[in-house]
């Protein structure tokens, strides 16, 4: 592909990213305050949205326990630890390690 | 006041560093096999900072030019920032020139830390939201600078590393899982993401997820509304 059509492509690249980043700060201004239902989305949509990024996450790993038994140990290990002691970095770090001696 | 918002930015960023740093260098090893350039690896991690839409984009690189679909496809792996802007409006408020950069640094990882995080009184919230995107956003383009220059010297990664990220996102969601009223709230954006996922299959089901919970929580906004 020729240098033109490369800078084309990371121009398109750039465009969708900045759109989709600032399109939600350009429409809701600081200096006026948010509209009820806007505020009301706002305030929810953080919770919906941890829910989406964690299936996303997921969403290459086997619905066959056959295949996905790592995936399902680890976030069980990360769900007894965590809830025992809520040390984020100690639940993330050892559940790193059970699932990459799981996986190799 | 900076000082202690970094020290406390830093470790709550440290499972981002190891799992841009494995993504990362994983993705500058592929633009060097790739044939393509190192400049062009800098722009991607710095400009267009999309990890998905970086790893995609490699085959378009290769393959022969046809904008439309690029355009699409980039649109539909970056759609759900729209939901994090609206998620953080309320806290990336009155930020000055940091905002700017908050913005365009954006991604899921700066946005789940930053919004799932309870940051004690004393420190101040604004440079904390900063440096975790600031530490995010460095350790990607150093880890794609590093995996572009080392290509040759590195030998097969270890395979799993990144799963660190998923342990990220599952740890925020049940820290938020403690407080009863927001269970509602993460039930709905897993079922909402599980059927859309069941419905149009796994590569293009965020568009209709995303529209599902705010079809859902725009419903319960208007019955409170009627009440």
């Amino acid at each position: 592909m020729s240098f033109l059509n490369i800078s084309v492509y990371v121009g398109l690249m750039m465009f969708a990213s900045l759109t989709t980043r600032f399109l939600p700060f350009l429409f809701f201004p600081e200096n006026k305050p948010l509209p009820n239902w806007i505020q009301f989305v706002s305030d929810r949509l953080p919770y919906a949205s941890l829910g989406m990024i964690l299936v996303y996450a997921l969403k290459d790993v086997s619905i066959d326990i056959r295949v996905a038994y790592p995936e399902v140990i680890a976030l069980i290990w990360i769900t007894i630890i965590h809830l025992k002691f809520k040390q984020t970095l100690l639940s993330i770090s050892t559940s790193v390690i059970l699932y990459l001696f799981l996986v190799n | 006041m900076k000082l202690n918002a970094l020290k406390l930015a830093f470790p709550a960023t440290l499972p981002v560093f190891t799992g841009y740093l494995f993504l990362g260098i994983g993705y500058g090893i592929l633009m060097n096999k790739s044939g393509l350039s190192l400049p062009l690896t800098i722009v991607m991690s710095s400009l267009v900072f999309t990890g998905a839409m970086q790893f995609a984009s490699i085959s378009l690189f290769l393959a022969s030019f046809n904008p439309l679909s690029v355009i699409i496809l980039a649109f539909m792996v970056n759609l759900r920032h729209l939901f994090y802007g609206i998620s953080l409006l309320p806290k990336y408020k009155n930020l000055g020139f940091k905002k700017f950069f908050m913005i365009f640094a954006l991604s899921d990882e700066t946005f789940s830390i930053n919004v799932a995080t309870k940051i004690p009184a004393d420190i101040n919230s604004s440079w904390f939201y900063f440096f975790v995107s600031l530490l995010d956003y460095l350790y990607w383009n150093v880890a794609s600078i590093l995996g572009f220059l080392l290509a040759s010297q590195i030998p097969n990664n270890i395979k799993g590393i990144d799963f660190v990220l998923t342990a990220l996102f599952y740890v925020l969601f049940l820290n938020q899982w403690q407080v009863k009223q927001n269970r509602t709230y993460l039930l709905l954006g897993l079922i909402c993401t599980i059927v859309a996922m069941l419905l149009v299959g796994k590569t293009q089901f965020l568009l209709l997820s995303m529209v599902l919970l705010f079809v859902c929580i725009f419903v319960e906004y208007k019955r409170e509304v009627n009440l």
